[in-house]
């Protein structure tokens, strides 16, 4: 069973959060549904998360400060987007309109609700798009790169990505693989890290921009020579030959509907991958009055979780659904994230029950 | 075959491709058509780096061969997206 592991002053964070979600959706236009546990509930809220994040960067930006605080020191999507604000305070509203009608489009494409896997329109569409911004030209660089000599500090203190650097790190040690692929990898601070740290395995990093490497090499220098870049929808390359002994993923799976994330899980048991490590984001449920639930994963109805089959699962059974693809977990673990915002993290390591 | 050599080969190996793809549409595509023989070449010489696997590398990239055909059928988007990286 999954450990919940948050500290008290995370858990305030999160029912603060938690309350802050329920309001703002009270003052919303679904006033009627608050309080329900209907899935048309979470589905309409998961429709949203892209307009939300975009309005939610904006506020951030406005107000100076990063989800991570002080020590967020690594490249975030608020970031990238801040740079987008720049761009708009410089007039070029063109720009910012290209920006805009690409979430249109992401969200018209890929947040189909019980899509088995992503529709070939949204695959060109990300290839396209995702490619032609320079989001990456325009962050500061100071905050781009993973400092192993923060991983003994407390979790609250580490930025998402240095959580999820230290998990990858520490399981290499582990378990010995000796080739890694990162699945939505694009600014990969992670396998920049990881791969300078472990010589002898192999990299690589996995997302739909055909200027992957372009983008990573702007943003944090020339790769180290055991990591490499390929362009691609992950799901159908593990299915057409792709192999490694261990996937991970951060800020991900959570993208993934109900039977995507099975044909994934499948995808890399039949592709002879022995080790699933995921560092994802963990939520509270936005139903009912319980502002202190932190469910485990466990809890979640693998068929049903509350943001239906649609995109945007912050609460995905991942336990049952990896068993069921022939893994058993090793650890599995609900840690802190952001100090607001009500999100959690949770850290989980499978390993193929056979191995 | 020597590294050159072998990425001239497949270089060609992909033009060919994409010009398959492409059909009479290519003729007028011919400075796009460069660089994304460039990518696919690139894709696939990365993803054999990573697997030693050069039949998997091949089907793996001749994934993207259309999706990346459909991109460059809209050629002034995609010189827009190469000048950034300052590939053009």
């Amino acid at each position: 069973m999954t450990e919940i592991a948050v500290t008290p002053a995370q858990l305030a964070h999160t029912i603060a959060g938690n309350l802050g979600w329920k309001i703002q959706y009270v003052l919303g236009e679904h006033l009627t549904q608050f309080g329900r546990r209907d899935p048309s509930f979470y589905e309409d809220l998961a429709a949203g998360v892209f307009q939300a994040a975009v309005a939610r960067t904006q506020v951030f930006e406005a107000d100076g400060a990063t989800p991570g605080g002080e020590h967020s020191r690594l490249l975030t999507m608020t970031e990238i987007l801040a740079g987008v604000r720049r761009r708009i305070r410089e007039g070029d509203e063109a720009y910012f309109e290209q920006c805009r009608a690409f979430y249109r489009r992401y969200g018209a494409l890929a947040e189909e609700r019980r899509r088995p896997r992503l529709p070939e329109e949204a695959i060109r569409s990300f290839l396209t798009d995702a490619s032609e911004t320079d989001f990456v030209t325009r962050v500061e660089r100071q905050s781009l790169h993973v400092d192993p000599a923060r991983f003994e500090l407390p979790d609250q203190a580490l930025y998402f990505k240095e959580k999820g650097a230290r998990l990858l790190d520490r399981t290499l040690a582990e378990t010995g693989a000796r080739s890694v692929v990162n699945i939505g990898a694009r600014i990969d601070q992670t396998s920049y890290f990881c791969a300078a740290r472990h010589p002898d395995v192999r990299f690589l990093a996995l997302d739909f921009q055909w200027s992957l490497r372009e983008q990573n090499e702007i943003a944090l220098g020339p790769s180290p020579p055991n990591l490499n870049f390929a362009c691609g929808y992950a799901l159908e390359m593990f299915e057409q030959g792709l192999a490694a002994d261990l996937v991970f993923m951060m800020a991900t799976s959570v993208l993934f509907t109900v039977d995507e994330l099975r044909a994934y899980f499948a995808a890399f048991r039949q592709a002879g991958v022995r080790w699933v490590v995921l560092s994802e984001s963990w939520a509270s449920p936005l139903h009912g009055w319980d502002l202190a639930d932190i469910p485990e994963p466990e809890r979640i109805d693998p068929d049903r979780p509350y943001a239906g089959g649609s995109m945007h699962n912050l609460h995905h059974n991942y336990p049952r659904h990896l068993e069921a693809a022939g893994y058993r977990v090793l650890s599995s673990r609900v840690i802190d994230e952001f100090k607001g915002g009500g999100y959690n993290l949770l850290q989980l390591v499978a390993e193929a029950a056979d191995g | 075959m020597d590294e050159a050599s072998l990425k001239e080969d497949r270089r060609a190996f992909w033009r060919m491709q994409i010009e398959r793809e492409l059909g009479a549409a290519a003729t007028n595509l011919q400075s796009a058509l460069a660089h994304a023989v460039d990518i696919l070449e690139r894709q696939e010489r990365e993803l054999r780096a990573f697997s030693g696997d050069s039949a998997a590398a091949e089907r793996l990239t001749a994934l993207m061969t259309p999706r990346l055909c459909a991109m460059i059928g809209q050629p002034e988007r995609f010189a827009a997206t190469l000048r950034l990286y300052g590939r053009a």
